[in-house]
């Protein structure tokens, strides 16, 4: 009994103190031989006084694969990898496949690459997601910029206010970098756009990788189950030497990938009748008045919080969406930020609708929140009656008109004599 | 000059040729009503009818809306049903049909009316 107290107490505990929304559990991937670990102790140390647990693994130490599953249970929710320099220790411990599931069951993945060592575990697993990194050996070089000897990026090529958002003027020092290229895709999070003057230069080759604003230096990459993955492309953006340039940008950058701000989520989507009346009680049918809210927050590292936005789009769909509607903020309380479309009429159209909020907005977690309703058409009955529209009371009393001549026409034709007249023109002659 | 004197002499001849015919048919016409005010009573009915028709086609020119679209056709087909079944009983009493007496014609005539006015009635609502 005791024990099973304190048990339940530590779950307590550790549920407060989470930072983030999913687990802590971290397993750092390093390669002692190329980048000492100690390198990195800064930032490993700063996840570690927010309750990260860190479970650190030399990628020369073993040859067999790394268990990243107890059977079908994730034993990690995070993965770091740090440069390694021999690639096949890598790719024997974390295949690329084992990596791909790893990251579509929810797993953050925060790794990088730099132009000395690019291992091919990490290349291929990003060219999956069409991220592709420049080849061993190419350097990002930019012989306009102010510092001579080291790549420094100015704060103007961030690209994702979610990922960090900064007044300053700053510098992130990136030593030496390579960059990467990047495929068209919605998931994907560009966040360090490559100086417009800069380019991949590889020693005793011509052909470069990226040249100018194609190239990105940091990039992140977010799945339909918002796992979050950010590939630097430098192994000296992180060291402690850079610390005083880079730590507010690395710091958010850390907290980003795993999933500590930018996170939200929709409460309570709930549409009704116009006058309060669920759908329970009575079933929609065309032409109705009806109203749809839903709530949002957002996970600010401690607690949730209202999130506020004016983009918030509902749409009424059947096949194609028939309303799409802006919703605006209505009520708010301490946790969540309702918005609401206000009062909207059903279309004059029966069948099975969805009420869907689909909010998608790249750096932030992807909410969509659906619901399937049949909308019914009018009962015999619930039409109007003729009478009730003013209209058509032209054409009523036309009827009534017609039918009152016609009684008048047959009454005076039964009565009325067909040879009437010529009988008395007859009389007149005589 | 010749030419457009002789075209306007046989347009002149054309009216005159028309006017005499209209003037022809217009008096056997109400010789024929005045010879037998049943024709006169259908004829007068007739008039009505078309009258109400043209109205309601104005009233929905004029309002641009046929909104209660089914309301509008069983008024106008009242009308124009009730026309041609008075027409038909027109025909049947001035040249009856072989094996048709006219009172069986006029009965005829009242049935099929009774059931124009039952189906406009329910088209209506």
């Amino acid at each position: 009994m005791r024990i099973s107290w304190s048990f339940f107490c530590c779950v307590l505990l550790q549920a407060i103190l989470a930072v983030s929304t999913q687990g802590l559990k971290t397993l750092v991937l390093y390669d002692q031989s190329a980048e000492p670990l100690e390198d990195y102790s800064f930032y490993l140390k700063d996840l570690e006084e927010r309750d990260y647990k860190l479970e650190y693994l030399d990628v020369n130490s073993t040859s067999t694969a790394v268990d990243l599953y107890d059977k079908e249970l994730r034993l990690y929710d995070n993965i770091i990898i740090l440069p390694t320099k021999g690639g096949k220790n890598l790719a024997r411990q974390v295949p690329v496949n084992q990596l791909i599931k790893f990251f579509e069951n929810e797993g953050n993945i925060l790794c990088m690459s730099s132009p000395d060592a690019v291992p091919n575990t990490i290349r291929l697993f990003l060219n999956q997601l069409g991220i592709y990194p420049s080849p061993k050996g190419h350097v990002v070089r930019d012989y306009f910029s102010s510092s001579t000897d080291e790549l420094a990026i100015s704060s103007d090529y961030l690209l994702n206010k979610h990922v960090y958002n900064t007044e300053n003027d700053e510098q992130f020092v990136f030593g030496e970098s390579s960059a990467a290229l990047l495929e068209n895709r919605e998931q994907i999070v560009p966040i360090l756009n490559a100086p417009r003057t800069s380019f991949t230069e590889s020693k005793g080759k011509i052909n470069s990788w990226t040249s100018g604003s194609q190239g990105f230096l940091v990039v992140g990459f977010q799945n339909l189950n918002n796992a979050r993955l950010v590939w630097i492309g430098s192994s000296d953006f992180l060291k402690n030497k850079n610390q005083n340039s880079n730590q507010e940008f690395a710091k958010e950058l850390l907290k980003w990938t795993f999933n500590e701000k930018s996170v939200i989520k929709s409460v309570q989507a709930v549409h009704s009748h116009a006058d309060g009346t669920s759908y329970d009680e009575v079933p929609y049918k065309v032409k109705d008045d009806v109203v749809y809210s839903i709530g949002f927050s957002e996970w600010n590292g401690q607690k949730w919080v209202p999130h506020v936005a004016d983009d918030i789009q509902f749409e009424l769909r059947q096949v194609d969406p028939y309303y799409r509607i802006t919703m605006t903020p209505s009520e708010n309380d301490s946790e969540t930020q309702y918005y609401s479309t206000g009062k909207f009429m059903l279309p004059d159209r029966h069948g099975v609708f969805t009420f869907i909020t689909d909010y998608r907005k790249i750096g932030l977690s992807f909410i969509t929140d659906r619901d399937v309703k049949p909308i019914r058409h009018l009962a015999n009955d619930e039409y109007p009656r003729s009478w009730e529209i003013s209209n058509s009371w032209v054409y009523i009393s036309t009827i009534c008109g017609v039918i009152a001549a016609w009684i008048f026409f047959v009454v005076s034709f039964a009565t009325t004599s067909s040879v009437s007249k010529k009988l008395e023109t007859f009389k007149k002659t005589n | 000059m010749a030419k457009t004197s002789k075209a306007s002499t046989t347009s002149s001849a054309v009216i005159t040729d028309f006017q005499e015919a209209f003037k022809t048919s217009k008096k056997a016409y109400f010789a024929q009503i005045e010879k037998n005010p049943k024709l006169k009573l259908i004829d007068i009915f007739c008039f009505f009818l078309v009258l109400l028709g043209i109205i309601q086609f104005a009233f929905i020119v004029l309002i641009r809306d046929n909104f209660p679209f089914n309301a509008f056709l069983s008024g106008f087909i009242i009308c124009v049903g009730q026309f041609v079944l008075l027409v038909s009983l027109r025909l049947q009493l001035c040249d009856s049909f072989p094996g048709i007496p006219k009172n069986r014609a006029f009965g005829e005539f009242i049935v099929a009316s009774l059931i124009l006015h039952f189906v406009c009635l329910h088209f209506i609502n």
